[in-house]
């Protein structure tokens, strides 16, 4: 490990440490509402858009694919 | 031979962080975790170091700009902030905005280009695997609050985040950074070249992001906005050419402002004086083209008149080149409801407690009968509808 990761390492958990502090501490902060809001977007985003991204990807390369079958090798999922 | 304490700990550390962890049953690995599942040719660990480089320096501005609006709004003892260039604000707010929108295409792509390693099988090699996926877990989610809830925040679409989004979204902006520098720390090197294919994808999502800027960044560079078609505001929206965030029947100042007991409380050194409407307009009158310049990224720019707050902090009896005075709307609660001017803006002849709107006296929307307006603020601290000012000198 180089002397410039190991700093951006320190550097990105001192970072880390102070946006829990500041979660944990900061009264205009609704806790709940912030881990909830963290799970949906991230949950949405890996099950939901990722998926449907890929599957709308996936068939519109197939439909290309069947037009100029001598094209490049066919795409599988995304 | 005795070893050193610590280096023993170091090692028995070492040997934890790095053990190899259990894998599931074979069985389990299905869908998406089937070695070849994914099979585009597409993806490759260049094109994901160039898009996130990319992303990786828009961050960075975003965090910049931001943590700038945030200690202009909440200046800690150390800070200061000046009065000019007037449209200082306007651009480092702006490019904030600007800046956030075109990332949401780069974010999209890198998160697609890294997604098959989501299905990692074993999910967890060693303690220092798991650890490192925890954090991109963490960078990824913060990543996507942070560009889903500024947008939601400047289409104002405020009910849809179960929380104060300025709070939220500065300290979840912390986490983004932190999780980010880790990642940087952590990330493989890069090993090959760019094919022509991953060349052409990458230039799709400049493209995305190049037309998503054209069609928004109109909201606070003039001369796009007549394209300005994703912004939610454009300059010349609103009563009177100018935009409005907080109406005043959303205030709740209607009957305050329009009742003639209306006066402006001017509290300093000197004592206390009342002005009525008519006695403001006795006052020398001034003229200041100043853009009003929001914290959601639009600014507008106008022609403002009224008094000088320096000719007011003078009428209190306090020496205007070094007072700081604390201008308080009529509106009962809320946020912005007071804000404090320092003094390189109390002593900036620019800075008025304005009237008239291009020579029209204001809309309610704007702030009658009087508003705070000053040069190089955010738009939030350019307190409507005014009832009193309390002059200090500093010390
Ligand atoms: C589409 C993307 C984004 C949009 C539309 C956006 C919008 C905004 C807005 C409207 C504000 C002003 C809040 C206020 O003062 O009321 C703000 C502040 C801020 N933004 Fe963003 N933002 C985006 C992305 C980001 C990103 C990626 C970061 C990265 C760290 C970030 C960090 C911050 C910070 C630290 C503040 C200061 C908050 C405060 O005043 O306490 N933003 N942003």
């Amino acid at each position: 490990m180089t002397r410039v990761r190991t700093l951006l390492i320190v550097a990105g958990v001192a970072g880390l440490v102070h946006a829990v502090l500041g979660l944990l501490t900061d009264p205009d902060i609704r806790l709940a509402g912030v881990l909830i809001f963290l799970a949906v977007v991230l949950v949405a985003h890996d099950a939901l858009w990722m998926p449907a991204l890929l599957a709308v990807t996936t068939l519109v390369a197939r439909m290309r694919n069947r037009k100029t079958p001598e094209s490049t090798p066919g795409p599988g999922n995304g | 031979m005795v070893r050193h304490p610590d280096a023993a700990m170091k090692a028995r550390l070492r040997r934890y962080w790095l053990a190899p962890l259990p894998a599931p049953p074979e069985r389990y690995r299905r869908g998406p975790w089937r070695p070849g599942f994914f099979r585009s040719g597409r993806r490759s660990t260049a094109l994901t170091a160039r898009l996130g480089l990319w992303l990786g320096l828009a961050f960075g501005i975003c965090f910049l700009t931001g943590l700038l609006s945030h200690v202009i709004q909440h200046p800690p003892g150390w800070f200061w902030w000046p009065s000019r260039p007037v449209r200082l604000y306007q651009v480092t707010q702006g490019l904030h905005v600007i800046t956030g929108l075109a990332s949401a295409p780069l974010l999209v792509a890198k998160l697609w280009s890294v997604y098959p390693r989501l299905f990692a099988w074993p999910p967890a090699r060693t303690v220092a695997h798991a650890a490192e996926r925890g954090a991109v877990a963490l960078l990824v989610a913060a990543s996507l609050f942070q560009v889903v809830s500024g947008i939601l925040n400047i289409f104002q679409k405020y009910g849809l985040m179960p929380f104060f989004f300025t709070a939220a979204h500065y300290w979840i902006g912390w986490l983004l950074i932190g999780a980010m520098l880790i990642h940087v720390g952590t990330r493989p090197r890069r090993t090959e070249g760019l094919s022509k294919d991953r060349r052409r994808l990458l230039l799709g999502v400049g493209a995305a992001a190049g037309l998503i800027t054209l069609f928004t960044a109109g909201q606070t560079v003039r001369p796009l906005a007549p394209v300005a078609l994703l912004a939610p505001r454009r300059p010349g929206d609103g009563p009177q050419g100018l935009p409005v965030n907080k109406t005043a029947a959303a205030a709740g100042v209607l009957p305050l402002i329009d009742d003639p007991a209306y006066r402006i409380i001017l509290a300093g050194p000197g004592g206390e004086l009342s002005l009525d409407l008519a006695a403001l307009n006795a006052l020398p009158q001034h003229a200041a083209i100043l853009p009003i310049a929001c914290v959601e990224g639009w600014s507008s720019t106008a022609t403002w008149s009224g008094v000088r707050l320096r000719d007011l902090v003078a009428m209190a009896g306090a020496d205007p080149d070094r007072a700081v005075a604390e201008v308080e709307s009529v509106q009962a609660g809320g946020r912005y409801r007071t804000s404090v001017v320092a003094p390189e803006h109390v002593r900036d002849p620019l800075t008025l407690i304005a009237l008239r709107l291009r020579g029209e006296v204001l809309h309610a929307d704007h702030g009658y009968p009087a508003r705070l307006i000053a040069p190089n603020r955010p738009g939030v601290l350019q307190t409507k509808w005014v009832g009193r000012i309390t002059v200090r000198e500093e010390t």
